[in-house]
């Protein structure tokens, strides 16, 4: 990997773990409440006392922000950690096994591929209602087809294996060859898509959120803060500028990582030809 | 040389251009509204940008003018030999757009195509205690009533009560894409979802108006478009309700701003059938507890009037709000009255609330942080507006925030609202003192008799609080300056439009 590249990729592993870390401490970086309205201090700029300005309610929107970060990095995960678990084994056990598994685990994946996942999201989060457990399952449930595609065509792949072909010539079970041969050796790609995954993932939570549907008022996300702040995009734009940066910044470390990631693990990419 | 002969040519054609046209070339004022109508049928419609268009195609028999006090519209004036009856005098040589001249007819075609079940009007509920109506000679009509109704000329001044031209109803079946009217404006051109261009009517019965040729309404969904269509000129004028552009319009030095507080009234309703919302004590208990400027600083950026039952903007009967103790937020007391009700941890409830109506999420996310400190914990339920309209049929909510269409009469907005048996009274709000006053200030005819009854039933409603009375918001138009003639009458209504001048 050409050095410059490999400096994007430690920014967006960088723009990542800071996320996670705000995720989990974010409420104790800043002393102001996210919660609490202040009628005297309404749309306020920046200042000492609010970095980033306050919001129509006169709350702090630094406090908000970190505040947000949680349901962006919890759903992300959480969703694409979903995803993954799912879409993986099934389509790597299909890949393996083939035959009638095989097919209807993808005609599965290809009704479910067949609307846009935003949409699809937006139809189940309606009849479910908007939760943070909600989110995760529904986003991971949009997600898991193309967990399940990738993973299977790197099973199929590395099923055609000399080492495949050695296992099942010794007498190993098909269960143990899945496993402990197919299984581990068709993860490169699956890596790759949990990066640009997580980046998806995000943005679908802002966008669910700023629909309505996903995190509630007065918790706050990105996506609903923004949802809230666009109104005030002229005479208040930090309202809106805050959480959009965030959500650009966060989306961009999860590609990059992503990015960086594949090169390392496509051999196809890789020109030292290791 | 050649530039001199060009110039020349240029003025030639130009003044051709002038003595083939045969003078200026229309006026045209384009207003710019939010939203699309469905349709235009006066007697059936029912959403606020019908209305609005309507305003100028058809009248009614009355209207209010721009100090809500009812004036001549159609009928030229009119007289109660007794409390169940009205006989109104048309004016002469009114006519249709079609050109055929307006009687008495076609009113009372109107009148009863309202009260028919079949048509569905909403308006009906407004004049259902019309027993008969007659049509002595052409230029006058006699309604006659089952019993005394103070606010009957309110109604007739309804949106819903247009006349509409007999002939045509016939014809088409209903008006929904035709217009037969009487008003300023006829119907030129329709593009669904983009415009909908009005030419002068040159019959038009109020001498010397309208003064545009043509009324142009373009549909611009986004507030901040239309704001930015009226700085550049695209449009003259624009309906805005979103507090955060009327702060912006107010800071632009090349667009007029004009305001009045308006009819609608923003309350926080209670299902009063579920507990702890049965109880009265615990429902007044949160009229302590929250502080109404605060909404109206957060949730509207100032621009509404914190309101009683009867909307502010309507002074003749309207208590100041001075006069109702729980406007003054004392959370202590509201603690201490929750205690004493039974509940001295609070509880746990939830609000339902929509994003179509401006500010109303707002509101909510306020009354939410509000109730938070005496212990109340509400979670916000935000729903899409089909969900909203099905669970407010259904009566399934806790609590909700809504925007309720008010009325410069008391009788035509409270009754229907609180009366036991309202059409409207989707709090399932029975209270038989209520009721009782709802009665005597409907068929008590003199305002000055009147004013007492509903300064009692005020006073009552805030204390049984069916619902938390917050405020009024005001009416915003943004103008250009060059504008002039437009008044706001403050029901929402444009049909000062046909004086307007630019």
């Amino acid at each position: 990997m050409p050095p410059e590249r490999r400096w994007l990729t430690v920014v967006g592993g960088a723009v990542v773990l800071t996320a996670v870390v705000v995720a989990a401490v974010g409420p104790a970086l800043w002393m102001e409440s996210a919660l609490v309205m202040r009628t005297e201090r309404l749309l306020e700029g920046p200042s000492w006392r609010h970095p980033l300005g306050t919001d129509q309610f006169g709350r702090d929107l630094l406090s908000r922000l970190l505040v947000g970060a949680r349901p962006s990095v919890v759903v992300a995960f959480g969703a694409v950690g979903c995803a993954t678990l799912a879409g993986t084994t099934v389509g790597v056990v299909v890949g393996s096994v083939g035959g009638l598994a095989d097919q209807v685990a993808m005609r599965v994946a290809d009704v479910l591929f067949a609307f846009p996942g935003l949409l699809l999201a937006m139809a189940v989060m309606a009849v479910v209602g908007p939760s943070l457990r909600n989110l995760v399952l529904v986003l991971g449930l949009v997600y898991t087809p193309q967990f399940m595609r990738v993973a299977r065509a790197s099973a199929l792949a590395v099923r055609r294996e000399q080492y495949v072909e050695a296992a099942e010539a010794l007498g190993a079970s098909r269960w143990r060859i899945v496993a402990r041969h197919v299984a581990p050796n068709a993860m490169a790609p699956v890596l790759v898509q949990i990066s640009l995954g997580l980046s998806l993932a995000v943005l679908a939570e802002s966008a669910l959120s700023f629909l309505g549907l996903g995190i509630q008022p007065p918790v706050p996300s990105w996506g609903n803060m923004l949802s809230e702040g666009r109104q005030f995009m002229e005479i208040a734009p930090w309202n809106a500028i805050a959480p959009g940066l965030a959500i650009a910044l966060v989306v961009l470390g999860f590609n990059l990582l992503g990015d960086g990631l594949q090169e390392l693990l496509d051999p196809r990419m890789r020109p030292e030809g290791l | 040389m050649r530039a001199l002969v060009m110039a020349a040519l240029a003025l030639a054609l130009v003044a051709s251009g002038w003595a083939v046209q045969a003078g200026p070339a229309p006026v045209r004022f384009t207003l710019g509204v939010d939203q699309e109508v469905v349709g235009l049928d006066p007697h059936i419609v029912t959403a606020f940008s019908s209305f609005r268009r309507l305003d100028l195609l058809y009248n009614k028999l009355v209207r209010y003018n721009d100090q809500l006090r009812i004036e001549p519209d159609l009928a030229e004036s009119w007289e109660t030999p007794d409390a169940r009856t009205y006989v109104f005098r048309l004016r002469r040589g009114v006519r249709f757009h079609s050109g055929a001249e307006l009687t008495s007819e076609d009113v009372k075609f109107s009148l009863e195509r309202v009260l028919d079940p079949a048509t569905r009007s909403p308006g009906r509920s407004y004049i259902d205690v019309i027993e008969s109506v007659e049509t002595p000679d052409r230029y006058t009509v006699r309604i006659r009533l089952r019993h005394p109704l103070a606010s009957l000329l309110s109604g007739l001044a309804s949106g819903n009560l247009a006349i509409v031209e007999k002939a045509a109803v016939l014809q088409h079946g209903n008006l929904q894409r035709v217009v037969a009217g009487t008003g300023p404006f006829m119907l030129a051109e329709w593009v669904p979802d983009n415009y909908m261009r009005l030419v002068r009517n040159p019959r038009y019965f109020r001498r010397g108006l309208p003064r545009v040729d043509e009324v142009v309404f373009r549909v611009i969904p986004d507030q901040a478009s239309l704001l930015a269509g009226v700085r550049s000129g695209a449009l003259d004028m624009a309906t805005i309700n979103q507090g955060s552009v009327v702060v912006q319009a107010k800071r632009e030095p090349g667009v007029v701003v004009l305001q009045k507080p308006g009819i609608n009234l923003r309350i926080f309703s209670f299902n009063t059938t579920r507990p702890p919302f049965q109880n009265p004590a615990v429902r007044y208990a949160l009229s302590f507890a929250i502080d109404r400027d605060a909404i109206v600083q957060t949730a509207e950026m100032g621009f509404a009037e914190v309101s009683g039952p009867v909307p502010a903007s309507v002074r003749t009967y309207a208590l100041p709000v001075s006069q109702f103790p729980s406007y003054r937020r004392d959370v202590a007391r509201a603690r201490r009255m929750l205690a004493e009700a039974g509940y001295p941890n609070g509880f746990s409830t939830r609000i339902v609330t929509s994003p179509t109506y401006e500010g109303g999420i707002a509101v909510a996310q306020v009354i939410q942080a509000q109730l938070r400190e005496v212990g109340v914990l509400a979670t916000l339920e935000q729903v899409e507006w089909g969900t909203y309209i099905d669970r407010w049929v259904k009566r399934d909510f806790d609590t909700m925030v809504e925007l309720r269409g008010g009325d410069p009469d008391p009788d035509r907005f409270l009754y229907r609202t609180f009366h036991s048996t309202g059409a409207v009274n989707n709090f399932l709000f029975k209270d038989e003192a209520v009721d009782r006053l709802l009665e005597r200030g409907r068929v008590n005819l003199d305002p000055e008799r009147r004013k007492p009854i509903y300064a009692e039933l005020q006073t009552l409603l805030v204390e049984r609080a069916p619902a938390l009375f917050l405020y009024v918001p005001y009416e915003t138009q943004v103008l250009r300056p060059a504008v002039r003639g437009f008044r706001l009458v403050g029901n929402g209504s444009l049909y000062y439009l046909e004086e307007v001048q630019k």
